[in-house]
């Protein structure tokens, strides 16, 4: 049988694309940028990619178009059902608008038919590990000195929620989720500059 | 002065390691069967463990071991390396009584540092009634535990969580200072 094309999925401040030769161009660049950035955003070691809840995706920033990141998905080997979700986000982009993407792919990942969502995040990466503890998303394992990255060794913190966890969370913080009335930098980004101050 | 090179130890005491062949076919039959669900299963009919070794001896530092003790072959271990820049490896290992191997695991989790310079080892435990020795052996030769992966494993088709259990290079020969100065590196 022959399978149905993914579609892109829309945000109000990004867009998910599928891969495609439309934006293969665009996905090489942030592979290659990709490449020289330490933080790889998860492990892709411990999943199979050929077993996955959805196409890996281009994230596309609504305002101006640019293509600012990818995410994709596979189960974690032996464990079946369960997603491991990597994201990787030009570190050039606006502030706290992956948050929006890396939702609605936590989305479509369970929409796929995955039970369980696992991330994992490199102990330097503190943006990302304030903000999922802001939001409730408890780190269940460090992986000791699991990963060698820019020139040493580094944690691995991990985590994962079921698709009825992410539901709670989406309901606790809808006003600063993707939806809600904030703008991207409230949800983890750089501080906005005090009224008045040119930056 | 230089130190001595630490010189390998493929047996200690009642304890031994043998590269795995295809004569231990009848091995993974009899270890599938004392295992609890949850912890790993061996390819038990021939053709497939013959694919099995071929796999394995096509993959670098896989370390596919025969355990024994006393004579009698007791247990089977293997390492798996995600990415080798990490020199990280995890670690399959399977006993017919998990409560008597921490010897010879410890001798082969010191034959893994030993052959290969790995700075990790690191495995995972379904957390079930049966896998409490395995948990205990593992602890027993020195791994640290990092945490719960919760409800990541199917067991009987119930979500179960995991113990992760971790044991750097440092670990092992602190570990090894204490218990066993015999196997430091």
């Amino acid at each position: 049988m022959m399978q149905a094309a993914p579609e892109a999925i829309s945000g109000n401040w990004t867009t998910l694309e599928p891969l495609s030769p439309a934006n293969r161009g665009e996905a090489d660049r942030l592979g290659r940028i990709r490449e020289r950035t330490p933080n790889l955003g998860g492990l892709a070691g411990q999943q199979d990619l050929s077993k996955r809840f959805g196409a890996p995706m281009l994230i596309r920033e609504n305002r101006g178009g640019s293509a600012i990141g990818l995410v994709s998905n596979g189960e974690m080997i032996g464990y079946p059902g369960v997603a491991v979700i990597l994201i990787y986000v030009d570190p050039e982009a606006r502030p706290g608008i992956a948050m929006e993407a890396f939702a609605m792919y936590v989305d479509h990942v369970f929409r796929q038919g995955a039970r369980l969502a696992h991330f994992e995040v490199l102990a330097f990466n503190t943006p990302v590990l304030r903000m999922l503890a802001k939001i409730g998303v408890r780190e269940q394992a460090r992986l000791r000195d699991q990963v060698y990255a820019g020139g040493r060794f580094w944690d691995v913190a991990v985590f994962a929620f079921s698709a009825g966890q992410y539901r709670g969370i989406r309901a606790r913080y809808a006003r600063i989720l993707p939806g809600g009335e904030r703008p991207p930098a409230a949800l983890g980004g750089r501080p906005q500059p005090p009224p008045g101050k040119v930056t | 002065m230089a130190a001595a090179a630490a010189p390998g130890l493929p047996e200690l005491d009642g304890s031994a390691l043998q590269p795995l062949g295809p004569e231990h076919h009848p091995l993974m039959g009899r270890l599938n069967s004392a295992t609890p669900e949850g912890i790993a299963e061996l390819p038990a009919a021939a053709e497939r463990y013959l694919e099995h070794l071929k796999d394995l001896r096509g993959r670098p530092w896989s370390l596919a071991t025969v355990c024994k003790q006393d004579g009698k072959e007791s247990g089977y271990c293997q390492l798996s390396v995600g990415q080798f820049k990490n020199l990280a490896a995890y670690v399959v290992g399977l006993f017919l009584d998990p409560g008597r191997a921490a010897p010879v695991l410890s001798l082969y989790i010191r034959q893994a540092f030993w052959s290969h310079p790995l700075h990790r080892l690191y495995t995972h435990v379904p957390i079930t009634p049966d896998t409490t020795p395995y948990r205990r052996l593992y602890e027993q030769v020195g791994f640290i535990s990092e945490g719960t992966l919760i409800g990541h494993a199917l067991v009987g088709g119930e979500e179960r969580d995991v113990a992760v259990l971790g044991l750097l290079r440092e670990d092992f020969d602190a570990w090894c200072q204490v218990h066993d100065p015999r196997l430091a590196l």
